[in-house]
Formats: C-alpha cells, structure tokens, sequence
C-alpha cells in the first residue's frame, strides 16, 4: 500500500505539471525551424507524453520514465549529445516525419509503421488489454465487440489494428490516455483498448473499480526506438547502444525500476486481492520475480536471434555495398590513369567511357561534348548501342534532355531516379526502364564543357560515396578538357609564332629603345631572342645604314606626335650580312598620362615581295614600252566596257588626248552604229570568245578602215577582267588589196581575150589550110595538110578550154581528151563508122603546158591507129585510159584492138616523122616515157612524170 | 555523103566562111550566100529562102546572130546553126528562145559542120 500511497502522490504532482509542459513544448514545437536545421543542434529526441511509466513529467516537472532514461543511458553510451522532447504523440509523430526530431524513444513496431520509420530492435514489450466493466458480457473473441462502443487513444497501435479490423464504427477516439480513461470511469462506452501498464496505472490513480481487462485477438506489441527511414547513422547508434546497455545488465535495472511493481499488479486484479496483499506482497514479489525473470530471459534470447539475424543481413548488405564502391574506386583509378596518361581527347573520352561501363559494371556511360557557345559537339559513349545514334541527333538539333539543363544549372551532380516518370518529355527515357541516371557535368574554372551520363540500377541509386566519386571523376574529365584544350591552343600559338614569318618586337622608349621582347622567331633574321633581351644586339645596330638614319627620324617624330601607330618599310642586315627588306608596323603604348612608354610592333620581311614588285615594276615597265612603241593601236577596256589603257597610236588614229579616252566607253567615243557593233563584239569577248573583225570608221571626215583582234585577260584565277583589243588601220592596205583585185580582174579579161584570139586566129589558120587542102587533088598532100590541120585544131581546142577555166591556167584534161578524141572521130568520119572509142579516164588537170604537146600526141597516136590498125577489119575499138596519182604523174593508155604493128617493127626507132615526135615530145618535154606493148592490136602507155612548170599566170 | 539543101552562111571572118563555103559544097551542100552582117543575113535568107542558116553570134553590123536569127524567125523556119567563138557573151536561153536551132563553138571543121547540118535536116525530114 506504501508503494501505491507514493505512486499517487506522484501522480498528483504530474498532472499539476503537466498543463505547463504541454504548453511548453508546444511553444518549443512552434519555434522557428532555423532553430532545427542547425546541423550543430543535439539530437532530439521525442517521447510520449502521458504514457507512464515509460514516459511522462515527473515531479520535477522534468521528463521521465524507461523511455527517457533508456535514451539517456544509450546516448551516454555512445557518446551523443541528445535532448528529450515531451509530447501529445499525434505530435510526436508529426515532428519526425517533418524532421524537427530525430527519434522517438517508444514506438509500437507494425509492419505498416516499418515502412515509414525504422526501428531498434525492442526493448520493451507491451500488452493491449480491452478493459470492460463488471457485467458487461462478452463473448470472449474479438468478434463479441461488434456493435460495441469501444473508446481507443487516438493514433495509437490499437487504433490501427481495430481499424484493420473492421471497427471503425464501434470507435471513439481521445487525444491522451489519461482524459480516455477518464471518460471511460465517467461512463463512456463499454469498453477501453489501450496499453495494459498505463491504463492500469490510470485506473487505479482515477479509483475507478469494477473493470475487468481481456486481452483477446491482441499480442503483446513490440516497443522500440524509431528514427527516420532511411537514418541508418542513428538507427545504428540506438541499436548498438541498447545492445551494450543489454550487455552491461543496466537495461534490466532500468526495467526494473520502472515497470517491477506495476507488473506484479496486473497480477493482483480487483479488490479483495488488495485486502490479502499484505500477506501476499513478499511472497507475490518474489514469485514474480521469478516468473519476470524467466519470461524476460525468454525474451532477450528471442530479440538476440531476431538481432544476430538483422546483423547477418546487415553484414552482408554491408559487404556489397563495400564491393560496390570498390568497383566504383577501381574505376575512377582506371579514369584518373587514363587522363594522366594524356591521350588524344578523342581517344581519352572513348575510354573513360569504356572503362566507367566495364569496371563498375553500369548498363551504359556516354559523355556528351559542347562548344564554347554550348553547342553539341560529339558524344562518346559505351553501351549505348544504337541509342547513341538518336542521343546524338536529339543534341545535335540543340534539344537537351531536361536532366541536362538541371545539371547545368545546378553545376553538381543530378540523380534522376526514375526516368521513365521524372522526364516524361525526354526521348531517351524509355531506355532507362527499370534503371537510374546520374548527370554529371563536366566543369573547370566555369567554362562547361559536356556531361557525364552514367545508368545504374537502382538499387544503389542513393550511395552517397558512388555519388561523391563520380562528382570527383567529373571534375577530373572536366580538367582533363581543359588541360587538352590548353595544350592545343598552347601548341598551336606556339607553333604559329614559331612559323610565322611575323617577328613581335616591343621596345621600351627609353635610350637606344632597348628590346624587352621579341618573339623567337627572330631567328628568322639570323638572331636569337637572348641576344636582344640580354642588350647583346641593340635593334638600332640591325638597320641597314643607309636606312638608320631615315627611321630613327620617323619613330622620333612618330613620338613625338599624337599618332598611336605607324607603318614603314626599310632594309635590316640579318645575322649572315645579307640585306632584308621588312615592314615594320608599330603601335604606341601609352602610360594613363598619354606618354609613350613603349612601342609594339609586328616585324616582317618582305624581301621576296620587294624583289617581285622590283620584277614587276620592270617587267610592266618592258611591256609598257612595247604597248606604247607599237605602230598598231592597243587599248584595254574594263568589264564595264570603259577604256583603262590607250596607247599613243590609238590617241593619235582617234584625234584625241590619251587622258581624254580613260573612263569613257565607245558610245561617248564612236559613232552610234560603230559604237554598238563593238558593244557587240566586247561582250563576245567578255563572254570568253575572241574576236577578230574589221570596221569602217569615220574620223574627221575621212573613212578609215580599221582591222580589230579582241582577246580577253584573265587574272590568276582564270576570271576575265579585261578586254584587249588591237587595231590596225588597214586603210592603205584596203585600197592597195582593191586595186590588186581590179588588175587580176583586168589581167583576167586580158588573158581571156588572149586566148580566144589565140584559138580564133588557129581557127582561120586551120581554115586556111583547109581551103588549099580543098584545091588539092593529090590524096597524100591532102592527108599531110590534113593532118596539119587537125593538129592545129586539136591546140586550139586547148585555148577554148583554157579561157573556159576560172583561173586561166589549169585545164581539164579528162574532157579535153574525150573532146579532141570526138573531134578526130567526126573528121574521119568516112573510116570511123565502125570504130567505137571507149573511155576509162580519171579526173585530171594540167597546164598549158602539158595539154598542148598531150593533145599533139593523142592526136597522132589516135590518127594512126585509125589509118592503119583496122586495116581489112570491120569494125574496131580503140580504149584510152588514164590513170593519176599525185606523185607519179598521169599515166596514159591508148590501145586498139586491131591488126597490130609489123613484126619486128621498132617504133622507137621508126623513120616515121608522127612517131619520133611523138617519142620526142613525150621523153623531151612531158619529161616521160613512151612504151609500146604489141599484145592483141596496138598498145601505147604513156608515163608524164610530174612537169614541174611554174604557172606563170 | 551528099549532102542537102541549100545554106546561107553568115560569119565576119572571111578565111572561115570561104573554109566553110568550099567544104560544105564538097560535101554536097549547096551554098546560096555568104554575108558577114546580120541584116546581110536577114537579107539574103528572105532572097535565098535556104534550108539552113549558119550564124555567127558575132558579126559585122549593129545585129548580133541572135538579133538576125529572130528577124529570120520572123519570116523563115530555115534550120539554124549557131557557130560561135564567144560562147560565154551569149545566154544559152537566148538561143534556145529561137525554136529549130543549134549551136557549135569554134574551131571547128566544115566536115563537123556538115555532119550537124545533115542530122538537123534528117530530123525534120522524119
């Protein structure tokens, strides 16, 4: 009784408190959260208000209970700052799932609340006891509550399982325990669900009597430390801690003090148990003891096997976990070896890529470049298979994936847990089913210079170390970049400068303008930098002597004036003696009072440019002069047609000042007409054509005739750029060329008429001889004047044709012959009735000169054979053929088929006179041979080798 | 070879004429007249009213052959015979404007002559 007289007195004092305590914390709750995000700030830890004797205000007004002093005892134990925070549980609750605490000392374990929190293992268990009154009946199941009023703490454990239970109905709920117990002996409802200890301890502090706990379909809960999902940190702390104060037999000491005599009441139920414990008391306590400690020893190797399996799982989450980030380390060594290595950065991205994929085993890794203005420029990648492609099309038309443009913007590492819901706008995404991203970007000294993209699974997905390393990897690639981009411009400036023929001089405007730098290429001019740095070569000594003086003046006065620049050319002596020609352009630098503290200039040589331009000038000069000296007329026009050059023979022909034609186009220098023909012809040539015609001009009155060529100049490229036209004034040459034309034309007539007289007066001689042969009765006198007749004919027949043909000299020789065959044929006619001639000729001309004695020829061969071959025969033919060729001359057949010459006759050698003519004529002036073939009748072949007459006219 | 009819010849070159005048009668033609102007030629072809006319394109006098050819046309259709040195001062439509005729170009015989004169006359004959 003692005990119970002190746990009252206590309890009076706690509800006198307690108002005060609730209003405290509730202002404490209410301060501002700077307060509490204060990484400093001791733990907080939050317990239960009025839930005794775990937790609750003693009379101190302090917080007590096992609850508090297991924390304290844990936090001494491993060494935290900790700090209890008392309260309404509803509010508890809320304060750690927001974070203002970090723990709850006392919280029921449920599977549902595990998801939520995450618990120590317990170290206390707890009954749930549905407390009725005296004679309310009850079927002793949880089913026998159905349609009663059952009174629950709001929150609490019990809620949860009647609500699972389907009781939502039968419930009334109360903030705290106390005032739920309070309405319970004040008559509310029928029956009271809470914890067996604290509602027992209220009860009895209340006086209540004539209720009867059951504890049907309820087990004893389990009553644990909760931290925040996922604070494994803290979690670890109160496991180990308790697991040590269990070690150290302080855990049951504590239970002990706490919960000992309550315990051995829920033994001692009703009144008339309360008048025997006075006996009973001693006895009880020690048998409860007993049983206490046999159930709690029952206990502990229970929550041991429960906690040595957490340890195995634990351990061995633990140990792939510590493969896992060794994977990670391995392959950041790999990387960081790689960059040291320094590779191309082609080939580095390629493996930093390959290496992150293969070391640490992620399902793809690429790394994705941009440009100074941000714009893509390659993607690298390792098992991304044919997505690189669409990665690289997506960036090259400048779309970034949203987890980018979050990257950047942050410029640390972004997770994206679940692509396929986080960026739903983002193409990539449906490859990152089931799997996790990290963004990292690759950064150094602000400049951005792409991303590392790497796709985990996600179960490793919030790994802070993982997450560290792979900032540390990004931040080595993104220096790696720099450093490569540094290399190359550093290699190509240098590269550049050492190659260039541009030699960087500053000199200070002190004294004899010492050189305070000059690039190493000065050694293109025979010196090395040292030299002039070291004061060993003044720049003064390096110019040429005649040009010393002329540029010391011209810096001087460049000083001295207000320009900041200046420009000049003059000769240096390199380090071999030999003369260079450079520019020197020179830049000023100005102190901020204006004054010249140094000059800046960019030395080059233009020796070659020099000597071209010297070859140039004479050259041009040469050309020049030809132009000018030249009798025919040369001018230039431009592409819009105006003239640029006119030598003096043009200005002389056009009556004008040379300067006069420069600018101008035809139409302000010609005649309309004039003007437009060579309009005409100037875009011809522009166009790419040469031209070449004549025109008549009128100049001062007088017709001038000018003979103009037009030719296009072209520049180096092939480009037209000018049109060049040379004119001759052809004037004289003209009438000369006409008058030459009216002489042929007059030698022509002359020679026309020569030979028509020529064949007319053979007409009247052949007529005249034809008149005597009339007289002549004698038949051999008429035949040798016929035969002088038809010879005379057969010439005259060569002059009618000759001044048939166009050019008065060569005849046809082909008709000839047929005509002069014809001729003979008709004169004798009486024997020729039945002598048919036949004709295989070829085309043939020939002068005068060979047709006359041909003809005299022909005439013979054809006459005798006429005379002589047919001779007893009726009828006969007679072929002549001719052949031509242009190097052996004409070759002439004449044969008839009759009785052929005597046997053994010579002709050769004959005393006939027709036939050593003949023989004469054709060896002596044909320049040819004479052959005579005795096969069937008579066979003459002639051979005219090529007579080489001049045609004279 | 004899031959037929009567012919007037009318050429300026006298030689020619007395060539062609002997030959032809040796070759059995008989000649009425030999004139050595056109309107000679006109003159004498109505006098002689002859079966065939030699005419030179050339002659003596203001008319050329053709111009006394188409006078005799006028009259006469005596065959004639063109015998020319020129031939080019003379279009071949000129002479193929006068019906019944042809033309030779010098030199030529009086044998070439006769053998032209007979064909001609044969022809209209037939």
């Amino acid at each position: 009784m003692e005990e119970i007289r002190q746990w009252e007195t206590e309890l009076q004092r706690f509800f006198s408190f307690m108002l005060i305590r609730t209003l405290l914390f509730l202002v404490i709750l209410g301060a501002p959260t700077g307060l509490f995000s204060d990484t400093s700030r001791p733990l907080i830890v939050g317990t239960e208000l009025d839930f005794p004797p775990y937790s609750f205000i003693d009379d101190e007004g302090e917080p007590a209970g096992l609850n508090v002093d297991l924390t304290r005892a844990v936090a001494g134990k491993m060494g935290i700052d900790i700090e209890i925070r008392i309260g309404p549980w509803g509010d508890i609750r809320r304060a750690l799932e927001t974070g203002e605490i970090d723990a709850i000392a006392g919280m029921f374990y449920s599977a549902e609340r595990d998801t939520l929190v995450d618990f120590s293992p317990p170290f206390a268990e707890i009954h749930y006891s549905f407390f009725r009154r005296q004679g309310v009946s009850v079927s002793a199941s949880l089913e026998g509550l159905r349609g009663r009023r059952i009174l629950v703490m709001r929150g609490d454990i019990v809620e949860d399982y009647l609500m699972r239970n389907g009781f939502a109905d039968e419930l009334y709920r109360y903030d705290t325990l106390k005032g739920m117990m309070a309405a319970f002996a004040g008559g509310e409802g029928e029956f009271a669900a809470a914890a067996h200890l604290p509602a027992l301890y209220y009860l009895r502090r209340l006086g209540i009597d004539g209720f009867e706990p059951e504890s049907f379909g309820l087990d004893a809960e389990e009553y644990c430390f909760a931290v925040r999902e996922g604070d494994r940190a803290l979690w670890s702390d109160f496991t180990e801690g308790l697991d040590l104060l269990k070690q150290s037999g302080e855990y049951k000491r504590l239970q002990f003090r706490w919960l000992g005599v309550l315990n051995e009441d829920s033994f001692s139920l009703g009144d008339v148990l309360r008048y025997v414990s006075y006996i009973l008391v001693p006895l009880g306590l020690i048998a409860l003891a007993a049983i206490l400690w046999g159930f709690l020893m029952r206990r502990e190797v229970r929550a041991r096997t429960a906690e040595l399996q957490r340890e195995i799982l634990r351990r061995d989450q633990a140990e792939e976990r510590l493969e896992h980030i060794n994977r990670v380390l391995e392959a950041v060594r790999q990387v960081n070896q790689l960059i040291v290595r320094g590779e191309s950065q082609d080939s580095l991205m390629d493996r930093i890529c390959t290496v992150l994929e293969e070391s640490r085993g992620y399902f793809n890794v690429w790394i994705a470049l941009f440009d100074n203005e941000g714009r893509f420029r390659e993607i690298y990648e390792s098992g991304l298979g044919e997505m690189s492609g669409k990665i690289r099309q997506h960036l090259g038309r400048g779309k970034l994936p949203p987890c980018v443009t979050a990257a950047a913007e942050s410029n640390s590492i972004l997770l994206t847990e679940d692509p396929g819901a986080q960026c739903p706008g983002c193409p990539l995404t449906r490859e990152y089913e089931g799997r996790s991203g990290m963004t990292i970007p690759l950064v150094y000294g602000g400049r951005r210079y792409g991303f590392l993209f790497v796709s985990t699974p996600r179960r490793y997905f919030r790994d802070n170390a993982e997450q560290e390393l792979l900032q540390g990897v990004g931040d080595d690639i993104g220096y790696a970049l720099h450093d490569l981009e540094m290399t190359n411009l550093l290699n190509r400036a240098t590269t550049i400068v050492q190659n260039s023929r541009i030699v960087l001089f500053r000199w200070e405007n002190r004294e004899g303008w010492p050189v305070s730098y000059v690039s190493e290429n000065v050694r293109r001019f025979g010196y090395e930098a040292e030299e002039f740095l070291g004061g060993k070569v003044r720049y003064l000594d390096i110019l040429h002597p005649v040009d010393a003086e002329r540029v010391t003046a011209e810096v001087t006065s460049a000083l001295a004036s207000k320009e900041n620049y200046f420009l000049q050319e003059y000769r240096l002596v390199d380090g071999r003696g030999t003369d260079r020609w450079v520019e020197d352009r020179t830049t000023l630098i100005r102190d901020a009072g204006g004054n010249v503290i140094a000059m800046e200039g960019i030395v080059f040589d233009i020796t070659e440019r020099r000597v071209a331009e010297a070859q140039q000038r004479q050259q041009d000069a040469r050309l020049r002069a030809i132009i000018e000296s030249a009798e025919d007329m040369i001018h230039l026009k431009n592409c819009r047609l105006e003239y640029t050059h006119v030598n003096s023979a043009f200005a002389v022909f056009m009556r004008r000042s040379r300067e006069s034609m420069i600018g101008i186009t035809d139409m302000e220098l010609l005649p309309a007409g004039e003007a437009e023909l060579s309009l005409r012809s100037d875009r011809l040539v522009l166009a790419g054509s040469s031209y070449r015609g004549e025109a008549t001009l009128l100049v001062e009155g007088q017709e001038l005739r000018v003979e103009t060529i037009k030719v296009p100049v072209r520049d180096d490229t092939g480009e037209i750029i000018a049109v060049c036209a040379i004119s001759r004034d052809i004037s004289e040459a003209v009438r000369i060329r006409n008058d030459l034309e009216s002489a042929l034309e007059e030698k022509n007539v002359l020679l026309r008429e020569l030979y028509h007289r020529t064949k007319n007066n053979m007409q009247v001689i052949a007529s005249m001889v034809a008149l005597r042969r009339f007289g002549l009765e004698d038949e051999i006198q008429q035949a040798v004047l016929q035969e002088i007749e038809g010879k005379i004919h057969s010439m005259a027949l060569v002059h009618k044709r000759l001044y048939q043909t166009r050019d008065l000299s060569r005849l046809d020789i082909k008709a000839y012959i047929e005509e002069l065959a014809e001729l003979i044929h008709t004169t004798f006619e009486n024997r020729t009735k039945n002598i048919r001639f036949r004709f295989d000729l070829e085309q043939a001309h020939g002068l005068i000169d060979t047709a006359v004695p041909l003809g005299l020829v022909l005439n013979e061969l054809l006459v005798n054979s006429i005379k002589h071959a047919f001779t007893g025969r009726d009828s006969g033919e007679i072929l002549i053929s001719m052949r031509t060729d242009e190097t052996d001359g004409i070759e002439l057949n004449v044969r008839d088929n009759g009785i052929g010459l005597p046997e053994g006759f010579n002709p050769a050698e004959a005393d006939t006179l027709g036939l050593q003519t003949v023989y004469s004529i054709v060896e002596g002036q044909l320049n040819g041979s004479i052959e005579y073939l005795s096969t069937e009748g008579t066979e003459w072949q002639l051979k005219l080798g090529s007579v080489d007459y001049r045609e004279r006219v | 070879m004899n031959g037929k009819g009567s012919v007037l010849i009318a050429d300026d070159e006298t030689i020619f004429s007395m060539m062609l005048s002997r030959g032809l009668r040796k070759l059995g033609f008989s000649v009425c007249a030999s004139v050595s102007s056109g309107e000679e030629a006109v003159k004498a072809a109505r006098e002689h009213a002859p079966d065939c006319i030699l005419l030179d394109l050339h002659l003596n006098g203001s008319m050329t052959g053709i111009d006394a050819a188409g006078c005799i046309r006028g009259f006469s259709d005596a065959l004639i015979l063109f015998v020319t040195g020129y031939p080019e001062d003379y279009t071949e439509k000129a002479i193929e404007g006068i019906s019944g005729s042809r033309e030779l170009y010098k030199p030529v015989n009086s044998v070439q002559i006769g053998e032209e004169l007979r064909d001609m006359l044969s022809i209209r004959e037939s």
